[in-house]
């Protein structure tokens, strides 16, 4: 079982992003977190294979979760997909440049979401 | 009709057809005549301003029901809420990045606007379920 962590601090949006995953067969357990500052807590306890993170969360963003993630040995190998409303190239090669494995623009389908996580995981899930 | 109009309607349409599955028929400048939930999004950046989403309470009970793919009598008041914030979250990402395609923008956490009647008159409105025009949808340079 894939484990899949979901950033963001829109209730509605985790659920989106988790149901998009599941409806497309994959065998994921979600995990949840309102922002980043939660996102790193329960990234060091559960290990997940996978992080989805929103860039524009109160506390600490998305900007700084990848950052955090990438300069934690702990962490750093976790591919981290940042899924923004945010359409600004330069903001996607930012992320990028900064450790994230992909970014995506909101409303990204669940297609393109399973598509994305496969990718980033060689095909596992 | 301006080029920031153009853009505004291109994608609110866009929107709307890959969220939720819908068509959007532009209406013009017009009056939601109904109770409505309303979000804004401020931004900063080349321009400052702000983009604020209106939809009647009844679309927006809807459009959660279809985003969530659940009965619209299971969606929760603050799920619609939540609904209204991320479509505009969107939306004005989706309006400025469309209008000027190189800049970079910073945007705030959407924020809850009073709910209940408005008398305001949008500057675009949209017609997504019964027809009349349900969906208005306004943005303000320079605030």
């Amino acid at each position: 079982m894939t484990r899949v962590l979901v950033v963001d601090d829109s209730p509605v949006m985790r659920r989106y992003v988790a149901r998009s995953l599941t409806m497309t067969g994959l065998e994921v357990s979600i995990y949840e977190a309102g922002n980043g500052s939660d996102a790193i807590a329960i990234a060091s306890d559960i290990r997940p294979d996978f992080v989805i993170t929103d860039l524009n969360m109160p506390g600490m963003s998305g900007s700084e979760l990848v950052a955090r993630m990438h300069a934690d040995p702990g962490l750093r190998r976790v591919p981290v997909l940042v899924l923004s409303a945010d359409r600004g190239r330069s903001r996607a090669s930012e992320l990028l440049d900064a450790g994230a494995v992909a970014y995506l623009t909101k409303p990204a389908t669940p297609e393109l979401l399973r598509h994305t996580l496969m990718t980033a995981l060689g095909g596992r899930p | 009709m301006s080029s920031l109009s153009n853009a505004l309607i291109a994608a609110v349409g866009q929107i709307v057809e890959s969220m939720y599955f819908r068509q959007a028929v532009y209406s013009g400048p017009s009056t939601l005549d109904a109770s409505v939930i309303s979000a804004s999004v401020s931004f900063s950046g080349p321009l400052t301003g702000k983009f604020r989403v209106a939809l009647t309470s009844r679309l927006a009970r809807e459009l959660t029901a279809d985003f969530l793919v659940a009965e619209p009598s299971e969606i929760l008041p603050s799920e619609v809420i939540s609904t209204t914030r991320e479509l505009a979250n969107i939306a004005c990402g989706t309006v400025l990045s469309a209008w000027l395609p190189s800049a970079a923008f910073d945007f705030e956490t959407p924020q809850d606007l009073e709910t209940g009647h408005t008398p305001d008159c949008f500057a675009h409105t949209f017609a997504l379920s019964c027809g009349d025009p349900d969906m208005g949808v306004d943005i303000r340079i320079g605030s």
